[in-house]
């Protein structure tokens, strides 16, 4: 990339401990890298990791009970733990800048963008009055963002998550930074503005010859931008090395659990190999290398002594196993059971039916005598699950996905259309019957920590559907410990309260609840995207196999077109209230018919390189209050044509798959 | 909005409604007097309730005490500063400021109970069930309690008054008539946050009926913040009842009440004690109340007692 220069910024051995209750203990264990212009550093790694603490040791903005207890600091070779206040706010925001995940807290509701994005250069005495306004609206401008004079008199509230990214990146950029440190900068984007950021974020790199230390806990985000990988478990880097050539060949048993773990392209149907257990708290951290209890290789001196990082191939792992010799290239293969089984399963007898669904929600605000207007949550979806498939629904924020969970939930009433649901239209079932008919149909949510009551027990909790429907309290208890059982958690887990458990044990619970009863239809709306990547594994593979086991029928809503092929039979793709496309599973990921579906596919950051280059649409996606005229894909769609904007496309069929498009993709 | 608990940002889902009833600003107090609990740290719960404790048996098993008669007149020891005799001295008709210090308490503390306990139920009911059925009944309950809420607490105490005569009872009606909005608007703030939670949705999913998920999933986060509410209010209508007799729209002289003998001191500065004992004894309790509070927050909140 650039040429061999002195690194810009330079870590050695850096110590950072946290106190609570009291007791000190060491979050961040000697880490050193170093990062120069024109490189990307990608530091990844699951919560409790380490990772953030790092960077904001680095910046000097540690949170409270946190203390650096060790290790240099060099900003262009000067040592900056030593340095005085004053210098250290001078190097912030003028050399080193930094961006957040969220960007809705990270920028002030009250300031108008362009007072914002122009701070930095008011504070560091770098332009002012006029100067200032017009750099803030250039910079918006190379951001990407349209009309920057009239963007740069909104408020935050008035822009997409994209659009505040753009903003956010711009704030940071504008006083000319060497080093900027990105916090997690896509995690809370759409995966297909995602990729529009991810390009912005290459092109910068590319053209002002920054250096970026990018923090992600996603290994397909990192492969597409990082030039150097640091994977971080425990406190300390185990893994450090030129992410293509890492990612190829990972020499970390952690690195190689983490990149096994992940759904992909290869591997999509069979068992995903997960890593068993949960990543050690602050606490609890066993003797020796960290992650041994985990490991597959482990063998006895990793249980008493911790490797320390040490060349591995080209790059340095602490492995004592790797460091002895290199651990082979990683194989990701599926056993294609669930491939051979789908055909009979999509043969199966319906256990639901939707028809036309729609559901429209009064936006709230605005004056009392303005236009009355509407989320068009739901338009006329349809759709129909057979038993003992999986029907995965993808869609980006705002798609109605949710909306669509709830209304088959009966939690919400729908406006129009009829749910059949073992032979019944459950959009007429009132008080007693209705209740009767829950028992059948059960949710998982996407938040393990607000779905369990915090003032309830674990056990009363998983009981609670089985007492509110008159089973005897002795029959209930016997029945709590079966399902506890099925979710690999023990029948001591009863006495417990939430606040107790990790996040993983949380949606085990939260599994366990809504299989306790006679459960034929789960509802999982996006049940793993609050848990960490290694934890996701054996959430994806407990579903799967209860769902062998018990025979369940399945609706998996994810954002996550990767994981919903993985564990669906059938996807359905929503976008703006609208069912877009239909179809197998496997045909639906590998040959497209809606532009839409392509772009989402092409938008999700592989670690495998696919080769092809990506679609990246333009623009936002659409306001659900106003879609737009005709197809509504068609402001985004790089196909469009005068027609897509006057007629609606219908639902086409063919085979048993069907889309909405006036001009679909070719079958090759 | 900063409030007491936004600013030791441990209240979580307090300090939603305004719980002032505009007299003076409450929400300076039980901060100063949270922080001041921080300081005592562990002992918060002890000292407390031990302050609690010693009151409320001081107050039961007056009568049986040693002391002198509150209403007994020697007009000869009149104004005698605090000496082995009189403790806390003597007032300007000459009688035993300890014994009226204690007997004082006889008034606004049983009064402030039954404000809070009367306003508590009633406010805490009304609330939620405003919050779950939403709607329309909610938009009437809600208008009614701002009504509520409107009167001036002492324009509405001078006004009873005014038509039936002084007294403490009449003051116990004015403060409930004004007391129980406020607990109407906190809970329901709570239950509409609450009610469309995962965890509740769950719940409904499995086929609870609306009032168990209102009683058992949603109340049991509300009452314990609504509770630190009342044990707090406590205090503070133990305040504003000794400041209706400040004024002299509480309880009628001769009979002992803190509030009056404060009114009655403040008429003599060089006798310090006159006023200060009687303010003190506000004063612990009103402290104690705080205290006690946080306490039972903390004690109840499954969040400070064992966060992960």
């Amino acid at each position: 990339m650039s040429e061999p220069s002195k690194p810009l910024l330079q870590v050695e051995g850096l110590h950072v401990t946290v106190v609570s209750d009291g007791v000190t203990r060491e979050a961040v264990r000697g880490v050193s890298f170093e990062v120069a212009a024109g490189e990307v550093l990608g530091i990844v790694g699951e919560s409790g990791s380490g990772k953030s603490l790092t960077v904001s040791a680095v910046t000097g903005l540690l949170p409270a009970r946190t203390r650096r207890t060790g290790g240099v600091i060099r900003f262009k070779g000067e040592d900056i733990t030593t340095a005085s206040r004053r210098r250290l706010t001078k190097i912030r925001g003028r050399q080193i800048a930094m961006v957040f995940q969220d960007s809705l807290t990270s920028l002030n509701p009250v300031k108008r963008i362009g007072e914002q994005v122009r701070e930095p250069l008011l504070l560091h005495d770098l332009a002012s009055g006029r100067a200032a306004t017009d750099a803030a609206e250039a910079a918006l401008r190379s951001m990407g963002i349209p009309d920057p004079h009239g963007a740069a008199r909104r408020y935050p509230h008035e822009f997409s998550g994209g659009m505040r990214q753009r903003a956010m990146i711009a704030t940071a950029l504008i006083a000319s930074p060497e080093l900027i440190i990105a916090d997690e900068p896509t995690t809370a984007l759409d995966v297909t503005v995602q990729a529009q950021i991810l390009d912005l974020w290459r092109r910068l790199v590319r053209e002002s010859n920054l250096a970026l230390i990018l923090i992600s806990h996603d290994l397909g985000v990192m492969s597409d931008l990082a030039t150097t990988l640091a994977v971080m478990y425990a406190g300390r880097i185990v893994e450090l090395g030129p992410t293509r050539e890492l990612l190829a060949r990972p020499q970390h048993p952690y690195t190689r659990a983490l990149l096994g773990s992940m759904p992909t392209a290869a591997a999509s149907r069979g068992e995903l190999v997960a890593i068993s257990g949960e990543p050690p708290a602050l606490e609890a951290r066993p003797p020796g290398c960290p992650f041994h209890p985990r490991c597959s290789v482990a063998e006895d001196r990793c249980r008493v002594e911790e490797p320390d990082l040490a060349p591995v191939s080209s790059w340095t792992s602490a492995c004592w196993v790797a460091q002895r010799a290199p651990l082979p290239r990683l194989r990701v293969s599926g056993d294609g059971a669930l491939a051979e089984l789908t055909p009979a399963l999509e043969r199966g007898e319906p256990l639901l039916r939707v028809e036309g669904v729609t559901k429209h929600y009064p936006v709230v605000g605005g004056v009392p005598w303005g236009p009355r207007r509407e989320v068009h949550a739901l338009d006329g979806v349809s759709l129909e699950v057979r038993k003992g498939a999986t029907l995965g629904v993808v869609g980006e924020s705002g798609c109605g996905k949710s909306t669509l969970a709830r209304c088959i939930l009966r939690l919400t009433e729908v406006a129009a259309g009829s749910i059949v649901f073992r032979g019944t239209d459950i959009t007429k079932l009132r008080g007693e019957p209705l209740r009767r008919m829950r028992q059948y149909m059960q949710p998982i949510f996407q938040d393990p920590y607000s779905s369990l009551n915090p003032r309830t027990r674990i056990g009363e909790s998983v009981a609670e559907a089985l007492l509110v429907h008159g089973v005897p309290k002795r029959e209930a208890i016997r029945r709590v410990d079966e399902v506890l059982e099925y979710v690999a958690l023990g029948s001591h887990y009863r006495s417990r309260y939430p606040h107790n458990l990790s996040g993983g044990e949380r949606q085990r619970v939260g599994i366990a609840r809504a299989l306790v009863l006679d459960t034929e239809l789960l509802v999982a709306d996006e049940p793993i995207s609050a848990l960490d990547v290694s934890i996701q594994a054996q959430i994806l593979n407990l579903i799967k196999d209860l769902q062998r086991r018990l025979g369940l029928t399945i609706i998996f809503i994810s954002h996550d077109l990767r994981i919903v092929e993985h564990m669906s039979t059938r996807i359905l793709i929503l976008s703006l209230g609208k069912v877009v496309e239909v179809g197998p599973a496997h045909e639906i990921a590998e040959r497209p018919r809606h532009p839409y579906t392509q772009a989402l596919l092409s938008a999700v950051p592989f670690v495998e390189a696919s080769g092809k280059a990506r679609i990246v649409l333009a623009g936002d996606p659409p306001s659900p209050i106003d879609p737009p005229s005709g197809c509504r894909f068609r402001t985004r769609c790089p196909r469009a044509q005068a027609l897509c904007a006057e007629v609606e496309p219908a639902l086409e069929n063919a085979a048993d798959r069907s889309w909405a498009c006036h001009f679909p993709i070719e079958e090759p | 909005m900063i409030d007491a608990d936004g600013l030791n940002g441990t209240g979580g889902l307090n300090g939603t409604g305004g719980r002032g009833l505009g007299l003076w600003q409450p929400r300076v107090i039980p901060y100063v007097m949270r922080q001041l609990g921080r300081a005592l740290g562990d002992y918060e719960r002890g000292i407390s309730f031990g302050i609690i404790g010693i009151w409320a048996i001081l107050l039961v098993i007056i009568p049986l005490l040693p002391l002198a008669n509150p209403l007994h007149q020697n007009v000869n020891i009149a104004l005698q500063s605090p000496s082995l005799a009189h403790l806390f001295g003597t007032d300007e008709l000459g009688r035993d400021m300890l014994s009226r210090t204690i007997w004082g308490g006889r008034q606004s503390v049983p009064a402030a109970l039954v404000v809070v306990c009367i306003g508590f139920p009633l406010g805490t009911v009304i609330g939620a069930f405003a919050g779950y059925v939403g709607g329309a009944v909610e938009e009437v309950i809600m208008r009614i309690t701002d009504m509520f809420l409107a009167f001036p607490v002492l324009v509405l105490a001078m006004a009873v008054s005014a038509a039936l005569g002084p007294s403490l009872y009449h003051g116990v009606i004015a403060l409930t008539i004004v007391w129980w909005p406020s607990y109407v608007r906190v809970t329901r703030g709570m239950v509409l946050e609450l009610k469309n939670r995962d965890f509740v949705l769950i719940s409904r999913a499995a086929g609870r009926r609306p009032l168990g998920i209102l009683s058992r999933v949603i109340m049991p986060n509300v009452l314990p913040s609504v509770l630190v509410m009342a044990a707090i209010d406590i205090g503070r209508a133990i305040l504003l009842f000794s400041m209706l007799s400040f004024l002299g729209l509480g309880a009628v002289p001769p009979t002992p009440e803190w509030g009056s003998m404060v009114s009655e001191g403040s008429m003599y500065m060089d006798q310090w004690w006159i006023a200060t004992f009687p303010g003190l004894a506000i004063l612990s309790l009103v402290f104690a109340f705080n205290l006690a509070g946080d306490s039972i927050r903390d004690a109840l909140d499954p969040w400070v007692t064992g966060r992960r």
